[in-house]
């Protein structure tokens, strides 16, 4: 009941905040022409300018990753993750209890390894996740949340593993915005674009690692 | 002595001097200089004398009506010259982009103005991009800096040509400081609604002139040669500060600005 | 959170006498100016950049209503809800409402600078809710009870010294009972202490940096992750953005993004940059069960119908405060309200009112560097110029001035009386102050000569000695 006084309210608020901002912009009814050009340029969604790339699309991506403070490996192909992985863990010193994205989950992970498949927990020392693309320009991964991928695995542990194809390496910001529905052609409720481990310098100016998120970030670029 | 050196530069232009009312009241050596710079670049110079003020006291203040009146004098006054040059870049950034905007909406005065404001020039400016003007026997001897005052850098884009005229004054050695570009804290009226806020960036100028080891200070606004100077003589400092037209017309052997007179 | 602009003056020296204050200040210019200026500096195309973020903003603002009405259909096609606020007081009741419905105890937020607008903390708290600042420093600011002194970096104005003392009196009872003194080891409280508070919190409350029309998301851009871990750990989140902040498309978005992390920060991204749409999908292992809207007007459609519309374009990057050089002399705190600086000293009297800021538009020498830093080329001094004139006709100017300049223009528009009595003035004062070369004092003058003295006049005015020379034959 509350709830609809509520929405009652609203709408009729809406009414006249979109009447109030079509009195600012003076008129009162967009011709169809107008509507039909506002449409068109929602659906070729234009690019404006871009940096240029310095180099080839995977070296920059290394580059401008490592600059980000990445650490970024290659791998031939996945079957090299869990052996990738077992190193990074002893190298955090940490136990062998991690949370792996369900698309990385039956890679043959160590029988005496705890392997959570759900949303990250609150203490959380290493996740594995799977990215959807990796920007050049920026020195990014993009990540999506769906059923085999929580986005509390991008934030909650000390080291965040990311695989990524090389074949999925594009070139800019916009291309990868393309890659995000992916197979099953829906967008998501998150999307990540991560270009490096949390930090802040709020206090007296310091750069100080970690901030909320992973104290490290680990890129696996797989294949060519 | 100036000598005309460009293509385009009309044959004896006839020009309004802009004197500008702090030139007026506080230093009319500047407008002699200017004078002088003028004619030796082949201008015809007359001084109108109806004219006081650009309005930009009135206009800042939120004043427009007055503004506007001033404005409709001085077009007046200005417009039948074939230039109006003023040694000031803040005045004649007025004249050039405000008075469009003052008369956008005024259907008898908006052609004027926008007539009088194609033709309206800084000194230094009118110079050596109108006039390709060059100098030759003109000496000063010390290190100067020169601060870019801010109306003259960002609304009239003057920047290179005070240099590119200040480098043929012989036994003159111009060295950048830092911040050349930041405000003095002049600001019109500003710097006395907070003189506090003013008299630190002030200081904050004066602390890069230090830095340089010039011994002489150099603009091309004198509202903001005011400022500095007076800090400066407050601070003890010997630092000489001239405008710059002065120093190009080679009129500096009177007391720079605030200096007393030598007995 | 109303406007306390009169202070200002009184504000402006406390900062200018404050020498720890000067000294945590002065890090802009070592930091984020050099920063920008090395980011803007490498990017040839920046100046296209900046063309093309003006464009986008205008053809937005243009057409606000058109985008504002796809984002809402978006927003709800994904399973979202968006809610519509005239001002402060409906934005915070819609959100108070959201909370009561959920039995909200619990609140994480993410860096909003709205939410501040609107004073939503203070409404919430005193609904009895905990409402936690997630962002490192809003979380200090929080704890301090102050206000932010600058819209990215809140704390710019505080000593580490300051925030060690803080912690300790604050944290003592978190199980932190020694005094930390060192930026990591603060920063490590924060962490432990927050990350407890995600898992808690009831409802999660962001800002946006940009709200996309085409998909119905909400943008954040964090290097912390704070923002990240306030959406999607709570059963709720509640998004609080002006109606100004939605553009067209994700590639508008991007375009302003690399404006926006160059200009406030001097890199080309952000550790984080988020795209949220909607609740958890069926079948997600994590996010929100609810996913809220709350489009704030607040003034921006009273600034959308006339001169001030290009102040809708700002996308919150700080360049002009980091660059104008009374902020940098004072800081954020004699601004009086949540946004300092040249956007500050426009926004603040148009959505708080004139009365409340009359200060702003004068505490400016108009020099436009501000603009100059624009990423989206704002006129800022021509706007400031603008709430003078509105100032003037409304009568908020003071008296004095306004006989001040009202003589002047007077005495302006009579040439001949002007010059008679001039020339006798500066007659009288070259005589006075020749032998000095300057005045230590002048009457009427005093603001002028408290720290300055007055050069000397030449003794005679240019158009008497004009006139003079004219005569010679």
């Amino acid at each position: 009941m509350g709830q609809e006084t509520t929405t009652t309210v609203s709408s009729t608020r809406r009414d006249e905040i979109l009447a109030r901002i079509r009195a600012a912009l003076r008129h009162k009814q967009r011709s169809a022409e107008d509507e039909a050009e506002l449409e068109r340029r929602l659906r070729s969604a234009p690019r404006g300018p871009h940096p240029q790339l310095h180099d080839a699309l995977l070296d920059q991506f290394v580059a401008k990753a490592e600059a980000n403070h990445f650490t970024v490996e290659r791998v031939a192909s996945l079957q090299m993750l869990v052996p990738a992985v077992q190193r990074l863990l002893a190298e955090a010193e940490a136990p062998p209890d991690i949370s792996v994205a369900g698309s990385l989950a039956s890679l043959g992970w160590p029988q005496d390894w705890t392997i959570n498949t759900g949303p990250a927990r609150m203490v959380e020392a290493m996740s594995v996740t799977m990215a959807v693309a990796g920007v050049a320009e920026t020195g990014s991964v993009i990540l999506r949340s769906d059923a085999k991928n929580p986005t509390t695995l991008n934030f909650l542990p000390d080291t965040h593993v990311i695989v990524l194809r090389a074949s999925d390496v594009v070139a800019y910001l916009e291309d990868a915005w393309a890659q995000v529905p992916g197979e099953s052609g829906d967008w998501p409720r998150t999307v990540n674009v991560i270009s490096g481990p949390s930090r802040t310098a709020d206090v007296g100016g310091v750069l100080v690692r970690p901030a909320h998120g992973p104290k490290a970030a680990h890129i696996v670029l797989v294949g060519e | 002595m100036t000598k005309v050196g460009s293509e385009h530069a009309p044959e004896r232009p006839r020009v309004g001097l802009f004197v500008t009312c702090l030139v007026d009241l506080f230093r009319p050596s500047v407008g002699f200089a200017a004078v002088k710079l003028l004619e030796d670049a082949g201008c015809r110079v007359e001084v109108p004398p109806r004219q006081v003020c650009c309005g930009q006291p009135a206009y800042n203040s939120g004043d427009t009506a007055d503004a506007i009146v001033i404005a409709r004098q001085t077009i007046e006054v200005f417009e039948d010259f074939d230039y109006v040059v003023g040694p000031s870049g803040s005045c004649m950034a007025t004249i050039r982009k405000d008075y469009p905007e003052m008369f956008r909406d005024d259907p008898d005065w908006s052609a004027r103005a926008s007539a009088l404001s194609e033709r309206s020039y800084e000194l230094m400016s009118f110079l050596t991009d109108v006039m390709g003007a060059s100098l030759a026997g003109v000496s000063y001897s010390g290190v100067a800096t020169y601060h870019d005052s801010c109306s003259g850098l960002r609304t009239l884009g003057i920047k290179e040509q005070p240099r590119a005229l200040l480098s043929q004054v012989e036994g003159l050695t111009l060295t950048e400081m830092q911040d050349t570009e930041t405000c003095c804290g002049f600001g019109g009226t500003f710097c006395v609604k907070y003189p506090e806020i003013s008299v630190r960036m002030v200081s904050d100028k004066i602390g890069n002139v230090d830095m340089t080891c010039a011994d002489t200070l150099l603009g091309g606004d004198l509202g903001c040669l005011l400022n500095i100077a007076g800090r400066m003589r407050r601070l003890g400092k010997t630092v000489r500060v001239f405008h710059a037209a002065e120093v190009l017309a080679g009129m500096t052997d009177a007391p720079s600005i605030g200096e007393p007179e030598k007995s | 959170m109303t406007a306390a602009t009169q202070d200002f003056h009184a504000r402006a020296s406390e900062a200018l006498d404050d020498s720890g204050f000067q000294k945590s200040i002065s890090t802009l210019k070592t930091g984020f100016v050099a920063a920008r200026a090395r980011a803007v500096g490498a990017l040839p195309e920046y100046e296209e950049m900046r063309e093309a973020g003006r464009a986008i903003k205008d053809h937005t603002l243009a057409n606000l209503d058109f985008y504002l009405e796809r984002f809402e259909a978006e927003v709800t096609r994904q399973g979202g809800h968006v809610h519509w606020a005239a001002d402060a007081d409906e934005a915070c009741q819609i959100v108070r409402d959201i909370c009561k419905r959920v039995g909200a105890k619990t609140v994480t937020k993410g860096k909003s600078m709205v939410s501040e607008e609107i004073g939503l903390n203070q409404v919430l708290e005193a609904d009895g809710l905990e409402v936690l600042e997630t962002d490192a420093g809003e979380y200090i600011v929080q704890l301090a009870k102050e206000l932010p002194s600058h819209i990215v970096m809140p704390t710019i104005h505080k000593s580490t010294e300051a925030i060690a003392d803080l912690f300790y009196e604050h944290h003592r009872n978190q199980g932190f009972d020694k005094r930390a003194d060192n930026p990591a080891e603060l920063i490590g409280q924060v962490r432990t202490i927050l990350r407890k508070k995600y898992f808690e919190a009831d409802v999660g409350i962001t800002g946006a940096n940009f709200l996309i029309a085409q998909t119905g998301s909400s943008v954040i851009v964090t290097n912390e992750g704070n923002g990240d871990l306030t959406s999607t750990l709570a059963p709720v989140h509640i998004v609080t953005a002006s109606i100004e902040k939605v553009v067209p498309t994700l590639a508008d978005a991007t375009t302003l993004l690399r404006l926006l992390v160059r200009s406030a920060l001097g890199m080309e991204i952000t550790s984080y940059t988020t795209v949220s749409t909607g609740p958890r999908r069926p079948g997600d292992l994590d996010g929100p069960e609810e996913y809220h809207v709350v489009l704030v007007d607040n003034g921006r459609t009273k600034m959308l119908a006339g001169a001030f519309r290009p102040m809708l374009r700002c996308i919150r990057c700080a360049a002009c405060m980091n660059h104008c050089p009374v902020y940098l002399s004072v800081g954020g705190h004699p601004y009086g309200w949540v946004y300092p600086g040249p956007m500050g000293a426009v926004l603040t009297p148009m959505i708080a009112g004139h009365e409340r800021a009359r200060e702003l538009p004068h505490a400016c020498t108009l020099n436009g560097r501000c603009q100059q830093v624009c990423p989206v080329k704002i006129p800022l001094p021509d706007l400031l110029r603008r709430l003078r004139h509105e100032q003037w006709e409304n009568h908020f100017i003071n008296a004095k001035t306004r006989w001040g300049v009202g003589l002047w223009s007077w005495l302006a528009r009579k040439p001949a009386l002007y010059h008679a009595v001039t020339r006798a003035a500066i007659g009288v004062l070259g005589w006075l102050g020749h032998p000095r070369g300057s005045f230590r004092q002048l009457p009427l003058a005093g603001g002028w000569t408290a720290g300055r003295d007055m050069p000397a006049p030449q003794g005679t005015t240019f158009h008497a000695a004009w006139a003079k020379r004219q005569q010679r034959p």
